[in-house]
């Protein structure tokens, strides 16, 4: 999966979680649990999505190397 | 065994609620069903919500039509049922208590999922987007459809308003698909002016909202003499607990702070009875399992309180499913009545990010509700000496005409307590 299609699938998970988001308004490299107002469980949804879809696991320990969008990708492109 | 005929009311999705409007009957004269059916969909200034049916029985007459505003406690409908004693909860409207709870059978609800609705003629639509689609009289299920059948968003609804040209015949009917049926769509021509105009008014409907929210605290702030204290619950142990838990399973299988933290407060309720039931008409009445109602933020603001039935009987993996599934149908605008009845205590979390502590209002009837700031670090004095600690600021708000403080500050220490022996948490209780 190459940068542009995992880009676009954790879009696509963000969205599903809370349909209020919108795909373009999603920040490259701000924390995204304050840009989009996701709490704790909107937070594990997308890890377990984005773990699920990619299989890549994402342990809790790690969880602070994949809170923007671009960190996130760049953890799974790099396990 | 003997026919009963009874009418259905309008119910009470919470004490802030007076009325709700019927969006749409899901069920017809003739009809039979059975106990868990949802029969209507409800907009309330929570959203729409899921009437779902406690008993067997067949509708004789719908009493109100789709789009009529309704009176929290008025007939709706009437119905007749084959049963010998069961009095079928929605005709009682304020004793919640003994609601058959059973209607939460966590086994066997599905997860809502993103893209089939949960029955054909539901559209799934954030709250959001169905306050403004209903204030345009645009039609869900034609936005839904132009947007592949997705959950239906504020955005899309915006895009909808702004796409409805005034010359064009109608946005809303040509694009209808057959046996769906709509909302109000009246005088969609010669309204499009109008519309035009109240466009300016976007958004979700934050003043039905917020005025329901106040007419709830005011009430509870006038009637119910509040106390409150606070503990600082020492959460180190549940955390490596939690942390080896959630290492050992799969990451669907994964918990959060809050499943251990509420069915640690269920079980205790259950011994502490002054903290859990209902004040109704001068008298107390203690529940007799713990309905934990979980307040949920919704996007755009406001609340909801969806309500776990039985909450004392949950292992923490069953409380995170419930958990799971209340915040997901909240966010999709899809909770179900029983869902949304018969709370008997209140837990309200400020989450990860956000104030070390928060004391809540009491949501009358009930008689307290415990909030739970946000964990953090705290140097604390153990043993005479210096540690380094997980803690969660907790208070509890109680109703001084059921309980004193003594009694509070007692289930607060026992709280702390149970929370050092993280592994009876984990224990299947019964």
């Amino acid at each position: 999966m190459d940068t542009k299609q995992l880009r676009e699938l954790i879009l696509t998970e963000l969205c599903n979680i809370a349909p209020e988001i919108e795909k373009d308004e999603v920040p490259d490299d701000q924390d995204f649990r304050e840009a989009l107002e996701l709490d704790s469980m909107d937070f594990l949804s997308l890890v377990i999505a984005v773990s699920q879809q990619t299989k890549v696991n994402i342990p809790e320990v790690d969880y602070p190397k994949v809170l923007t969008l671009n960190d996130m990708i760049n953890y799974i492109n790099n396990n | 065994m003997t026919t009963n005929e009874h009418d259905l009311k309008m119910p009470s999705f919470g004490s802030d609620m007076h009325q709700g409007s019927l969006t749409e009957w899901l069920v017809k004269e003739g009809d039979h069903i059975k106990r868990g059916d949802v029969v209507a969909v409800i907009e309330t200034s929570k959203g729409a919500i899921e009437l779902d049916i406690f008993e067997d029985a067949q509708v004789l007459q719908l009493l109100v039509k789709e789009g009529d505003k309704v009176a929290v406690g008025e007939p709706i409908a009437r119905l007749s049922s084959a049963t010998t004693t069961s009095k079928p909860a929605t005709t009682n409207k304020e004793s919640t208590l003994a609601t058959p709870a059973k209607a939460l059978d966590l086994t066997t609800i599905e997860a809502p999922s993103s893209q089939q609705a949960p029955h054909k003629n539901f559209v799934l639509a954030t709250p959001a987007a169905r306050q403004l689609a209903q204030q345009q009289q645009l039609s869900l299920a034609a936005i839904c459809v132009n947007n592949n059948n997705r959950i239906v968003t504020l955005a899309m609804v915006e895009q909808a308003s702004q796409d409805q040209d005034p010359n064009s015949p109608s946005f809303v009917m040509t694009e209808t698909p057959p046996k769906q049926i709509m909302p109000v769509e009246k005088n969609s021509d010669l309204d499009s002016h109008q519309h035009k105009q109240t466009q300016v008014k976007t958004g979700f409907d934050k003043d039905a909202m917020r005025q329901a929210i106040s007419d709830t605290v005011t009430r509870s702030k006038r009637e119910i003499p509040h106390y409150y204290l606070n503990q600082r619950l020492d959460i180190s142990a549940l955390q490596n607990h939690l942390q080896r838990y959630n290492n050992s399973v799969p990451v669907s299988q994964r918990l959060l702070l809050a499943a251990p933290l509420l069915c640690a407060i269920a079980r205790l309720l259950m011994t502490n009875k002054q903290f859990n039931g209902e004040y109704l008409e001068g008298k107390f009445q203690p529940g007799e399992t713990v309905n934990l109602a979980n307040a949920i933020n919704l996007r755009g603001g406001g609340l909801v309180m969806p309500v776990i039935h039985d909450a004392q009987n949950l292992s923490v993996e069953l409380m995170m499913e419930a958990l799971k599934q209340q915040v997901s149908r909240a966010r999709n605008g899809s909770l179900v009545y029983s869902q949304l009845s018969g709370g008997t205590c209140t837990v309200t979390s400020i989450g990860e990010r956000g104030a070390e502590q928060m004391f809540a209002v009491i949501y009358p009837p009930q008689v307290a509700i415990i909030a739970l700031g946000s964990p953090h670090q705290e140097m604390l004095v153990i043993d005479d000496a210096m540690h380094i600690r997980w803690v969660i600021n907790a208070s509890l708000a109680a109703d001084h005409r059921v309980s004193d403080g003594h009694s509070g500050a007692r289930f607060l220490y026992q709280l702390n307590q149970l929370l050092q022996n993280p592994e009876s948490l984990w224990q299947t209780p019964g």
